[in-house]
């Protein structure tokens, strides 16, 4: 027996707005909200710009932010960097065990976890583990040195996290491009450096900036790492904050810190996005694919093949025959 | 994953000077920045086999005593009992929130789809501190610090976007026409996603599950801020005790959980691959 039954191609949206609706429901309690606390909490007391004046009162919370903001960029362009060579090795390695070697590199910190990946890093660096140990049996030392809580310690730390995390983007963006391109480059007499300069850079420029932008965002969040690698000699806007609300109960200057970094990456994301504009704008905003070729100049259609007559009298010159 | 490698027909001669030099710079680099990486798990996971409280490395002694502290304590065991409690149910309501999302983008003709992967995005690139804070405040309100229900509902939040990406791109490799086939010989919609779409995405959604859990069983920024003094997660309890010194327990700690979830992401990998 047959049963006919009326259906549609697809569900409207009506139906895919209900099935969203616990994601907004969500999205509306625990993120929502939480900025427009985040704002009011800021403004708690008297008032906001009241508030941002004490903030910054003594120079001490703007020179803190200053150096937040320039070691995150300074862990971006480390990661972007070695992630970038990492990604391009595992993208063109010719060797069989390399690009699985890579990976497993870059997974294995992941599983870690970010707290233990922190953990394994004062291991690493205390006065008493095996970094201070080895420098001194090189004779670099001739006593174990506080490695721990400096700036550069927080930024190996922060690159250390960052960097797998880099590879993913990245590899996508080396990803999505023939890389037959670099072959025709390269038969057409261009060095490899050459062939980076005129035909990948341009092609995963965008990919590039994306992804640190992604990079940069994450870093000027990490909280976890400027505490514990950092500690009270090298702090950053987010240890601030956390110890703004937790050891010295002020709410509005925790707030104040982290709307300052909130708007930190609003005003990095658009200039990424100004300058993703201006790099699309260069390159002719087509909406071509990057491994479409031109095949003429753009000068009009292929010339029509050559006709029966013409062909005899070529043979008849002495010409190749088609 | 990895797509088929460039393979020459020959070993490339690069001709060029400056080529080489890039090259052998190139391979310096991968091979200082892969140990790097691998260094620090190395020497954790060596260390924990140490039998004495020391923290010399390498051990002097070997042994489990690490192994044996840890287990022994109920204090950790508790926070990893605590851990699972919260990120099992979690995981769960973030994976059918996920397949929801993904269901509704694949397969819906909904107007605003953007705004969903606007809403999986957001959490993820937002600093963790702000976020922290302004959660705090907001739970601070609702007297909801510290709260299993409240917190559990987060971790639902933060866990979708994970869920979300995987299940979507589980859907994107189905082609639609396998339900509509089964809605022309009488199936109604319900069946056809219940029976088909669904059997067909299983694979995935179980890898997407195990990652969510992986990732929310980790979590250590927000739960310092709304877990409050009671609700003491092993990432918390790892974040108290490093804040008092360097515990040796955690080596040991560090251990499992690596080999835990690595175990765990390659099963869900291996999952994620076995859609039809």
């Amino acid at each position: 027996m047959l049963v006919l039954r009326k259906w549609r191609g697809r569900p409207g949206g009506v139906l895919g707005l209900l099935l969203a609706l616990p994601v907004l429901g969500l999205f509306l309690v625990f993120f929502l909200l939480p900025f427009i606390n985040l704002a009011r909490v800021g403004a708690r007391g008297d008032g906001f710009v009241a508030n941002l004046n004490s903030y910054f009162h003594s120079g001490v919370t703007l020179r803190i932010f200053w150096v937040t903001l320039r070691d995150c960029v300074l862990v971006t362009v480390l990661s972007i960097g070695g992630g970038a060579v990492l990604a391009w090795r595992m993208k063109t390695s010719s060797r069989r065990f390399e690009a699985p070697l890579i990976l497993a590199a870059v997974f294995i910190p992941l599983w870690m976890g970010g707290l233990l990946k922190i953990y394994s890093f004062i291991f690493l660096f205390q006065r008493t583990g095996p970094i201070n140990g080895a420098l001194m049996a090189l004779g670099v030392f001739s006593e174990p040195k506080h490695l721990l809580y400096s700036e550069s310690t927080i930024v190996l730390g922060m690159t250390f996290q960052m960097l797998p995390l880099a590879v993913a983007p990245l590899y996508a963006v080396f990803s999505s491009f023939s890389p037959e391109l670099i072959t025709a480059a390269e038969g057409l007499g261009a060095s490899r450096i050459k062939t980076f300069r005129t035909v990948v850079a341009p092609l995963t420029s965008i990919g590039i900036v994306a992804s640190s932008l992604l990079v940069y965002l994450i870093s000027l969040g990490f909280f976890l790492t400027p505490v514990f690698l950092g500690g009270a000699n090298a702090p950053f806007t987010s240890s601030l904050i956390s110890s703004d609300l937790f050891d010295y109960f002020d709410p509005p200057s925790a707030g104040i810190g982290a709307i300052l970094l909130v708007c930190a990456g609003l005003v990095i994301a658009l200039i990424a996005g100004t300058v993703v504009l201006l790099i699309r704008r260069s390159q002719g905003f087509g909406r071509e694919k990057s491994w479409m070729v031109r095949l003429d100049d753009g000068a009009g259609d292929d010339p029509a093949p050559p006709s029966a007559r013409d062909i005899d009298a070529r043979a008849e010159v002495g010409g190749v025959p088609q | 994953m990895i797509e088929p490698a460039i393979s020459p027909p020959r070993p490339i001669r690069h001709p060029h000077l400056a080529d080489r030099a890039t090259r052998a710079l190139t391979f310096v680099v991968v091979a200082l920045l892969t140990l790097g990486l691998v260094v620090p798990a190395i020497v954790i996971v060596v260390a924990s086999f140490s039998g004495t409280q020391s923290m010399t490395f390498p051990p002097r002694e070997w042994g489990l005593l690490q192994y044996r502290n840890f287990f022994g304590s109920s204090r950790w065991m508790e926070s990893v009992w605590t851990s699972i409690r919260l990120a099992l149910p979690a995981s769960v309501g973030a994976i059918i929130v996920g397949s929801l999302c993904a269901y509704v983008v694949q397969r819906t003709n909904m107007r605003f789809k953007w705004i969903i992967y606007a809403v999986c995005i957001a959490p993820l690139v937002i600093p963790g501190v702000a976020y922290g804070v302004g959660l705090y405040e907001t739970f601070v309100r609702f007297h909801a610090v510290g709260s299993p229900v409240t917190v559990g509902l987060l971790y639902v939040l933060l866990g979708t976007p994970y869920t979300f990406i995987v299940v979507n791109t589980a859907l994107l490799g189905l082609p639609e026409s396998l339900e509509q086939v089964a809605m022309t010989m009488g199936a109604s919609r319900p069946r056809a996603v219940f029976e088909i779409t669904s059997r067909l995405a299983l694979p995935s959604a179980l890898g997407a599950f195990l990652l969510a859990f992986v990732i929310l069983f980790d979590e250590a920024v927000l739960i310092n801020f709304v877990g409050g003094s009671t609700f003491n997660t092993l990432p918390k309890a790892i974040f108290d005790s490093m804040k008092a010194g360097v515990d040796p327990r955690i080596t040991a700690i560090a251990t499992i959980l690596m080999f835990g979830t690595g175990v765990l992401m390659l099963l869900s990998f291996q999952l994620r691959k076995k859609v039809r």
